[in-house]
C-alpha cells in the first residue's frame, strides 16, 4: 500500500477523533447546562438549614488526613468544626507528621488520649493513639495519630475510626462552604430506588480570594496566569462535563478534595488502595465495579454547587508534578479495571465512561501531540498546503476559546461566582491566551506522566502550597 | 485604489480563495466560523447579562426599599390600607414588573409574623388582587412558578385555594408535592392528604426529613392521615408514618408500630426500633423480646440498647445469651445494655470472655 494511503488513513483517524471529542464536549455542555438550571431551581425551594435540627439526619464523619500541616492545622480544624450539620464528627488523621502537627492540635483543643476500640475494617498502618477533646463544645473532634503510610492509608485509618454512616474525605487545607454537608447529603436521602454510593462536589480555585477564619469572604480571579488558567479549566471540567456524566450515572471520578461516601460500600469494596496515586478515582471505580457485579442498583451523584475552595499550583514546576501524578493515577485506574473496557456487563461504566476516559482523557494528550507532529510533517512534505495547516490550528483554537466562553457563560447564568467586569475581563483574556501557553504545558506534563509511569515511578512528589490567605508555608504531601 | 462594493468583494473572494478550498478545508473553515461566532455571541451575551442584571438590580432594590417602607409604615398604623394599595397600584402601573417585587416582599414579610400580622398582609395581598395572580400561577407551565404560588398560598393562609391545591396532589414533581403537603398542612387541610398517591408514588428520606421539620415548625396538633400510610406498599410512606408517631409522641400507636417489626424492609424495622427508643414505653418490651431472635447486625444492637434503656432487671436473662454472640459488636452492645440495667463491673467481667471490653466500658475517658 502506498504512502498516500497511510496518510489518508491517519488523517481520517485524527480528524474523526477530533470531531468526536468536539461533539462529546458540546453535548455534555448542553446536558450540564440543563441539569444545572434544574438543580438551581430545585434548591431555591430548599431551606437547607431546616434539616439542622432533624434527628433523622444520618451521621457524617469528615476525614481529613494531615501530614506536616503544623502551621495551619489548628485553623483548618476550626474551619471544619464550624460546618453546619446536625450530626457530624471531624476525624483528623495525623499521618506520622515529622513536625508538631499533633502537638498543636493537642494544645489547641486540650486533647487527651482515649481508650478506643479500633475495628480494622480496611487496611491501614498501626494507629498509635486516638485523641478526644475534654471540652464538650468540640466533642465532635477526633484526632488519630498513626504511622506514616500516605494519603490513602490515612483515609483508611479514618474509616476504621469514624462512626458515621457516611464519610466525607477532604483535603485538610480546603475551605468548605458552611452548608456543604447539608447540600451533599441530599442525593443520599432523595433517591428511593437506588443506593447512592458517593457524591462529589464542585471544586473551585481560591487563589487570591479573601478568606478569613476558614470562610470565603470575597471571590476573585487570581492574578497569577497559571492559577487563572486553572480557574477556567476547573469551570470547564466541573460545570460543563462532570454534571453531564453524573446525569447518565457515568461518573468515575470524585475529587479527593471533597467527596461524600457510603461507608458500608467503601468498606465492602476494601477502602482506599495503597497501590496508586490516583486513589480517589480508583476507589470510585472499584465501588462501581462491585455494585455492578452484585447487580445492585446504585448511583454516583454530583452537586454542581461550588462547595469546596482549594489552592491551585502557581508555578510550572508544581503544576507539572500535579499533572504528572494525575496521569499516572489515571493509568493505574485504567490498568486495574481494564476488565470493564467495553464490557456490557458493566453497563454505562463499561460501555461509555471507561472508554471515554481511555480514549479522551488518557489518550487525548498523546493523540493531540501526534496529530500536531503529523500535520507539521505533512506540511513540510507538501502533502497539505499552508492554508490547511493553519485552518487546522485555527479550528482547534477557536473551539477551545468557544468552550471556555461557554463555561464562563454557564457560570454567569447559574452561580454567578465572578461578578465584576475586571474578573470577567481577566477570564475572557485567559480564554484567548491559555491555548498558547497553559494547555501545551499540561499536555507535555501528561506525556511526561506516561513516560514516568512506564519507567515505574511511584509516589506523589513534593508539593508546595502558599497557604490560603495565610503566610506562605512549605509543606509536602505524604 | 478604487473601493469595491460588498458584492464585488464576495465575488472576488469566491473566485480567488473559497473556490480553491478542498472539501476538507471547507469543513475546517465552517468549524472556525461557527466556533468564532459562538464565542463572540457568548462574550456579548455575558456582558449584556451583566449590564441588564446590574440595571435590574438597582431598580429592584430601590423599589423593594419603597415597598418595605410602605408596609412598615402601614403596619405601624401611620398609613391606611387603601392608601398603601393605591401607592402600590401606582407602582404597578408605572412598571408591571413591580407585581413580582411586591409579591416577594409581602411573602418575605409574612414569614416574620404570625396570626394578626399575617392576617393584615393577607388583606393587603387580596386588596391588590395578588391572590388571583397566585391562583393563576398554579396553572403556569413551569413547576417552579406553581411551587412559588403554593408557598405563598400556604404562608398567607389563602384557604380558598384548598380545592385548587387538592387537584394537584397527584403530581409527579417531588418539589411541588413537598410544597403542596406543607401548604395543605398549614391550611388545615390534613384530611385532604388522604387523596395523596401513597400507593404508587415514593416518598424519599429527604422529603420525610423536610416535612417533619416543617410540621414541627407549624406547631399544629392534628396530624395527617398517617395510620393509612403505615399500610402503604411503599416503604417511604410507612417510614414517614412511623417517624410522625415518633416525632409527635404517639404512645397510642405502639401496638401498630410493634406489628411493623415483622415488615420485610429492614429500614422499617429500624425506624420502629428508633421510635421505640424515643417513646420508651414499657409496652414495647414484649415486641422487642419477640423480635430479638430474628434481628441481626444494627437492628440487634439497637434492640439490645433499647432494652437496656428500659433499666428493668427482669430483662437481664434475655440479654445474657448475647454476651457470647459471635459478633464482637453485638457482645459489646449486650454488655453495655446490661451495664445500663445496673450490673456491676465484676458481674459483667464474669459474663464476658474479653475483660478488656469491660475495662473499656468503665473507662471514664471513653468517648
Amino acid at each position: 500500500m502506498s504512502f498516500s494511503f497511510w496518510v489518508d488513513i491517519l488523517s481520517c483517524i485524527f480528524l474523526s477523533y477530533t470531531l468526536m471529542l468536539m461533539l462529546i464536549y458540546v453535548v455534555s455542555a448542553l446536558v450540564s447546562y440543563r441539569v444545572i438550571r434544574q438543580h438551581v431551581a430545585e434548591t431555591s425551594f430548599v431551606d437547607f438549614r431546616q434539616i439542622l435540627t432533624s434527628p433523622l439526619s444520618p451521621k457524617i464523619s469528615i476525614i481529613a488526613p494531615a501530614y506536616n500541616e503544623a502551621l495551619n492545622i489548628v485553623d483548618n480544624a476550626k474551619s471544619l468544626l464550624a460546618l453546619e450539620y446536625p450530626n457530624f464528627e471531624v476525624v483528623i488523621v495525623n499521618d506520622g507528621s515529622k513536625d508538631d502537627t499533633l502537638q498543636r492540635l493537642i494544645d489547641a483543643y486540650q486533647l487527651e488520649k482515649t481508650s478506643f476500640l479500633v475495628q480494622q475494617q480496611v487496611e491501614c498502618k498501626e494507629i498509635i493513639g486516638v485523641y478526644k477533646a475534654r471540652d464538650e463544645a468540640v466533642s465532635h473532634l477526633t484526632v488519630v495519630d498513626k504511622r506514616n503510610g500516605g494519603k490513602s492509608d490515612a483515609l483508611n485509618a479514618g474509616i476504621n475510626v469514624c462512626a458515621g454512616e457516611l464519610f466525607a474525605c477532604i483535603d485538610v487545607d480546603c475551605v468548605l462552604e458552611r452548608d456543604a454537608l447539608l447540600r451533599m447529603i441530599k442525593p443520599f436521602l432523595e433517591e428511593t430506588d437506588k443506593k447512592v454510593i458517593a457524591t462529589g462536589g464542585v471544586i473551585r480555585l481560591a487563589n487570591d480570594c479573601v478568606i478569613s477564619d476558614g470562610r470565603l469572604i470575597e471571590i476573585n480571579v487570581p492574578r497569577n496566569l497559571i492559577a487563572r488558567a486553572q480557574v477556567l479549566e476547573y469551570m470547564r471540567a466541573f460545570l460543563l462535563s462532570r454534571v453531564a456524566w453524573a446525569k447518565i450515572n457515568g461518573l468515575l471520578l470524585i475529587s479527593g478534595a471533597l467527596g461524600l461516601f457510603d461507608k458500608q460500600t467503601v468498606v465492602e469494596a476494601g477502602g482506599y488502595s495503597h497501590k496508586t496515586v490516583g486513589e480517589d478515582m480508583e476507589l470510585v471505580m472499584r465501588m462501581r465495579r462491585m455494585m455492578e457485579e452484585r447487580k445492585q442498583p446504585y448511583a454516583v451523584r454530583y452537586i454542581p454547587d461550588p462547595l469546596c475552595w482549594t489552592e491551585g499550583p502557581t508555578s510550572w514546576d508544581i503544576l507539572g508534578r500535579q499533572r504528572n501524578r494525575w496521569t499516572r493515577g489515571l493509568m493505574d485506574c485504567l490498568k486495574f479495571h481494564r476488565k470493564v473496557f467495553f464490557n456490557p456487563n458493566y453497563r454505562t461504566m463499561g460501555m461509555i465512561s471507561y472508554p471515554f476516559w481511555f480514549f479522551y482523557e488518557w489518550l487525548a494528550p498523546i493523540v493531540e501531540s501526534l496529530g500536531l507532529i503529523f500535520s507539521i510533517i505533512l506540511w513540510i512534505l507538501g502533502i497539505i498546503n499552508g492554508s490547511s495547516f493553519w485552518l487546522l490550528l485555527a479550528t482547534v483554537y477557536s473551539y477551545a476559546v468557544c468552550l471556555s466562553c461557554l463555561a464562563i457563560w454557564v457560570d454567569q447564568k447559574t452561580y454567578l461566582q465572578y461578578r465584576s467586569k475586571r474578573d470577567l475581563g481577566r477570564l475572557l483574556m485567559i480564554a484567548l491566551i491559555e491555548p498558547f501557553f497553559y494547555h501545551p504545558f499540561t499536555v507535555y506534563s501528561s506525556i511526561r506522566g506516561n513516560i514516568d509511569y512506564l519507567r515505574g515511578k511511584k509516589g506523589w512528589g513534593s508539593m508546595t502550597r502558599q497557604g490560603l490567605s495565610k503566610p506562605a508555608t512549605p509543606a509536602s504531601t505524604s | 485604489m478604487m473601493p469595491i462594493s460588498l458584492t464585488e468583494w464576495k465575488v472576488e473572494l469566491e473566485n480567488t480563495w473559497l473556490d480553491s478550498l478542498s472539501p476538507f478545508q471547507l469543513l475546517l473553515l465552517t468549524l472556525v466560523v461557527i466556533s468564532t461566532l459562538m464565542a463572540v455571541f457568548l462574550v456579548v451575551s455575558v456582558f449584556l447579562l451583566m449590564l441588564v442584571r446590574n440595571r435590574k438590580k438597582r431598580w429592584a432594590d430601590a423599589l423593594q426599599a419603597r415597598i418595605e417602607d410602605g408596609i412598615t409604615i402601614w403596619l405601624a398604623g401611620d398609613y391606611s390600607i387603601q392608601e398603601l394599595i393605591i401607592t402600590f397600584q401606582q407602582e404597578i402601573k408605572k412598571d408591571p414588573r413591580a407585581i413580582k417585587i411586591i409579591l416577594n416582599v409581602i411573602f418575605a414579610t409574612s414569614k416574620l409574623f404570625r396570626q394578626e400580622g399575617q392576617s393584615a398582609l393577607r388583606q393587603l395581598l387580596t386588596g391588590l388582587n395578588l391572590h388571583q395572580l397566585c391562583y393563576k400561577l398554579l396553572k403556569n407551565w413551569h413547576w417552579y412558578q406553581q411551587a412559588y404560588a403554593i408557598q405563598i398560598i400556604g404562608q398567607l393562609q389563602l384557604e380558598h385555594a384548598l380545592p385548587l391545591l387538592k387537584r394537584k396532589l397527584k403530581t409527579k414533581n417531588r418539589t411541588l408535592r413537598l410544597e403542596l403537603i406543607t401548604a395543605m398542612f398549614a391550611l388545615g387541610g390534613q384530611s385532604w392528604l388522604q387523596e395523596m398517591d401513597y400507593t404508587t408514588a415514593h416518598l424519599s428520606e429527604w422529603e420525610q426529613i423536610v416535612l417533619l421539620e416543617r410540621f414541627r415548625r407549624l406547631n399544629i396538633d392534628q396530624l395527617p392521615p398517617f395510620e393509612t400510610w403505615l399500610t402503604s406498599t411503599h416503604t417511604g410512606w410507612v417510614l414517614f408514618g412511623i417517624r410522625l408517631c415518633r416525632h409527635f409522641n404517639r404512645f397510642d400507636q405502639v401496638l401498630e408500630l410493634g406489628n411493623l417489626l415483622t415488615h420485610p424492609d429492614k429500614k422499617v424495622q429500624m425506624a420502629v426500633l428508633d421510635a421505640f427508643d424515643y417513646l420508651g414505653s414499657p409496652e414495647i418490651v414484649p415486641f422487642l423480646i419477640k423480635y430479638m431472635p430474628q434481628a441481626t447486625g444494627d437492628r440487634l444492637r439497637t434492640t439490645l440498647r433499647v432494652l437496656g434503656n428500659q433499666g428493668d432487671p427482669d430483662l437481664v436473662r434475655f440479654l445474657i445469651p448475647y454476651t457470647e454472640h459471635p459478633d464482637l459488636s453485638i457482645q459489646v452492645s449486650a454488655l453495655s445494655a446490661l451495664k445500663e440495667m445496673g450490673l456491676t463491673k465484676i458481674e459483667l467481667r464474669q459474663l464476658s470472655s474479653n475483660p478488656q471490653y469491660i475495662d473499656h466500658m468503665f473507662d471514664p475517658k471513653r468517648p
